[in-house]
């Protein structure tokens, strides 16, 4: 039946090559335009544009890409751009939780109530296969009492009864809990023994009661999970246990209704129907197609270039003058560890500037968990625009939402006194991503796109070390030596510097250890 | 007044808007779509089809004929990639269906298949020594053409092709006489022209517009 939802944009959605310029016939000219075979990526970038045309009312077109070409509008006397991108730029309160989707991800949805964020879990789930009823049914509502029997099932009375041992009770498991879209409502309500439950399943994929054990995770298939809360900041009834915040690969926000589109919201007054109801049969993923996008994504290559400006950026940020004694312990995980401020001891860093300094800016690094997270959006975004390989602006698109609540402010940098930046107090993603852009712009001052003598030596030894001469491994050695020497005689460090001077020492010892072996072999 | 993309062979237009002919095994209109979709006019292939058909009206339940009058239609109405199979197919129409698709009197024909061997901007009416453009290409978008900025920089790739320089990208232009494509420089390159082909015209640019000009090539 066609209605006002059923309309799916026309195939292909990214622009095809032009005609060719030789080696045409008569005969093409009577051969009918051959149907675009409908990728899996294309599928998902149908899905994205129904999602964003016919189902959320969401017109707001943040994540934007060709910032070089972009016009940009001063608006009102605060510092206010409006950026027209000429290349498509698309709504994240839809992309990143679609992005989540086709990687298996989790994805927080942050946002005052009635912004739609349920909904759009909700179409999350319709995507995946199972029917609306079902995944609005099995929206776990988040609420002071829930506790892990309303969560995971309850044991059967009989057996609480009868039973003999643990092991001789049987669970009645909650239906959602094998579903391959997972959505808990308000979580920041749920009481913290019932979050310790959630975070098992989130982390491990299974869950325990009474000592019988669930898997959750699907044995073949791919599970999103899609968490809402209208508070990003430590509020709700309950604070988030950090473990589970941290399992959030993604945060987006929601935004608020723009009040020129209030005719389609008449419209669904009027007709009552739902979009989750109308979710074209075309647009549903199987269980297969997911796994196959998913592996898709993962082998998408991310390119040396893009990867050295990636590394640049996580190197900048875990490094604090005064946080120990040893160069190696002068961390922020080490200052905060020990129940210190870091945003004190890096106030206590006279030598080095701190508007220079990027890793001043954050009063932590950037864990493993969250720049494997980061690679893996970065790759499924160039995915869904249909590039060959990761792009720097695809890494600059998933910062704001890959390092959302895990990279975090240190509130007392002077930066944030000041009346121009004031606002990115507020304005986590703007900040990230104005972080992400300094760190590129040093790059390029510091010509290590051209030079990169740490990456060189780096790269030299990665050819191995079988066959290496001893007088070879003493070159080397010096090299080493030498550029600890250049680093140090500069007088000042930054947190750029830090993995550099760690990778150099790394360096150091292993080829010490390799000259070592090979002097003993003589004796 | 605006100047925009065009060749100045086609000067003077296709005004009317004849009726596409009906031909008994052949879809026509699927072919119109297939012009425009290989980048040429569609309405000035219908009127090269029906030029053909009303010079000879014998034409059609020959397909193989109907074929050759397509190929060199589409030719004309500006499809380049056509053009190796629409020169190969030429010397098999009548002069004065030929000269009715190409819009040239028919004793003009030999001349103007001899000199297209060699020189893809040949056309026997043109003067010899007239420096006129044989195509003007691009134009700002603003206006419908492709760019944002005017290109510099040209560089020849070889007969009608060339490369030049929009803002930070390089694009690729391909033209003949009839008709040309743009497009971003990509990595697969488009292979040679024919052997016997000799360069004969080169790419000019200016500062102050956004159109690049196909001219009579002039040795520095």
């Amino acid at each position: 039946m066609t209605n006002r939802w059923s309309a799916v944009s026309k195939a292909p959605t990214l622009p095809v090559g032009s005609p060719p310029a030789t080696g045409l016939t008569a005969a093409d000219l009577f051969k009918p335009a051959e149907e675009a075979v409908t990728t899996l990526d294309e599928k998902l970038r149908r899905a994205y544009f129904w999602l964003v045309n016919k189902a959320v009312i969401s017109p707001f077109y943040d994540v934007e890409f060709g910032s070089d070409t972009a016009v940009r509008f001063p608006l009102g006397d605060a510092g206010a751009y409006l950026t027209l991108p000429k290349e498509p730029a698309y709504s994240s309160n839809v992309l990143v939780p679609l992005l989540a989707f086709a990687v298996g991800g989790r994805c927080l949805l942050i946002g005052g109530p009635g912004r739609g964020k349920t909904t759009l879990a909700v179409l999350m789930g319709v995507l995946g296969g199972a029917p609306p009823a079902d995944v609005r049914r099995h929206v776990q509502q988040g609420q002071p009492q829930l506790t892990v029997s309303d969560l995971v099932g309850i044991p059967l009375p009989r057996d609480l009864v009868a039973a003999g041992s643990l092991a001789e009770i049987t669970i009645a498991w909650k239906s959602w809990l094998t579903g391959r879209v997972k959505i808990i409502d308000e979580y920041n309500r749920i009481p913290t023994k019932t979050q310790s439950a959630l975070l098992t399943m989130v982390a491990e994929g299974y869950v325990e009661s009474h000592d019988q054990m669930r898997k959750t995770a699907p044995e073949h298939g791919v599970q999103s999970w899609y968490f809402t809360a209208n508070d990003d900041g430590g509020g709700g009834t309950f604070p988030v246990i950090q473990a589970l915040k941290d399992r959030m690969d993604v945060t987006v926000q929601a935004f608020g209704f723009n009040s020129r589109f209030l005719d389609e919201l008449v419209t669904r007054v009027e007709a009552g129907d739902r979009p989750e109801d109308n979710l074209p049969a075309e647009l549903v993923f199987t269980t297969t197609e997911q796994v196959a996008m998913v592996d898709a994504i993962r082998a998408l290559p991310v390119p040396d270039g893009v990867r050295r400006r990636l590394e640049f950026f996580v190197g900048q940020f875990e490094f604090v003058q005064h946080g120990g004694r040893r160069f190696e312990y002068r961390t922020k995980d080490v200052v905060a560890t020990a129940g210190l401020d870091v945003g004190h001891v890096i106030d206590a860093n006279s030598g080095a500037d701190l508007q220079v300094d990027l890793g001043a800016q954050t009063i932590n690094g950037i864990s493993v968990r969250t720049l494997q997270t980061l690679v893996l959006y970065a790759k499924a975004v160039a995915w869904f625009r249909g590039n060959e390989e990761v792009t720097l602006e695809d890494v600059r698109a998933m910062v704001p939402f890959a390092l959302r609540g895990k990279l975090l402010p240190n509130g007392t940098h002077p930066r944030f006194d000041t009346v121009a930046d004031k606002e990115l107090t507020s304005d986590q993603a703007s900040w990230l991503t104005d972080l992400f852009d300094a760190s590129g712009q040093q790059f390029v001052a510091l010509e290590l796109d051209q030079d990169d003598p740490v990456g060189q030596l780096l790269a030299e030894f990665n050819c191995g070390l079988d066959g290496l001469a001893a007088l070879d491994v003493s070159r080397r050695l010096t090299t080493i030596e030498a550029r600890i020497a250049t680093m140090s005689g500069v007088g000042k460090i930054y947190g750029r510097d830090f993995d550099d001077l760690v990778a150099l020492k790394y360096l150091y010892q292993r080829y010490s250890n390799y000259l070592h072996w090979l002097e003993g072999g003589r004796r | 007044m605006i100047a925009r993309a065009h060749h100045p062979v086609n000067q003077g237009g296709v005004r009317s808007e004849p009726a596409l002919p009906v031909v008994p095994g052949l879809d026509l209109a699927l072919s119109v779509d297939n012009v425009a979709r290989f980048g040429g006019d569609p309405r000035r292939y219908v009127w090269a089809l029906t030029a053909a058909l009303a010079a000879d009206p014998g034409l059609a339940p020959s397909r193989d004929a109907m074929l050759a009058v397509t190929s060199v239609a589409a030719w004309r109405a500006g499809v380049l990639g056509i053009r190796a199979d629409a020169l190969t197919w030429l010397p098999q129409l009548r002069p004065d269906v030929a000269g009715a698709v190409l819009g040239l009197p028919a004793d003009a024909l030999r001349a103007f298949g001899s000199g297209q061997a060699v020189d893809r901007f040949y056309w026997p009416l043109r003067p010899v020594e007239s420096t006129q453009p044989f195509a003007r290409l691009g134009g700002f978008v603003g206006l419908g053409g492709p760019w944002e900025f005017p290109p510099t920089e040209p560089v020849t790739e070889g007969p009608g092709r060339w490369t030049v320089l929009v803002g930070t990208a390089r694009w690729r232009l391909e033209a003949d006489l009839f008709g040309h494509l743009l497009g971003p420089v990509g990595p697969a390159v488009p292979p040679s022209p024919g052997a016997h082909e000799r360069i004969t015209a080169q790419l000019v640019v200016r500062p102050t517009s956004f159109l690049a000009d196909v001219v009579p090539w002039r040795s520095a």
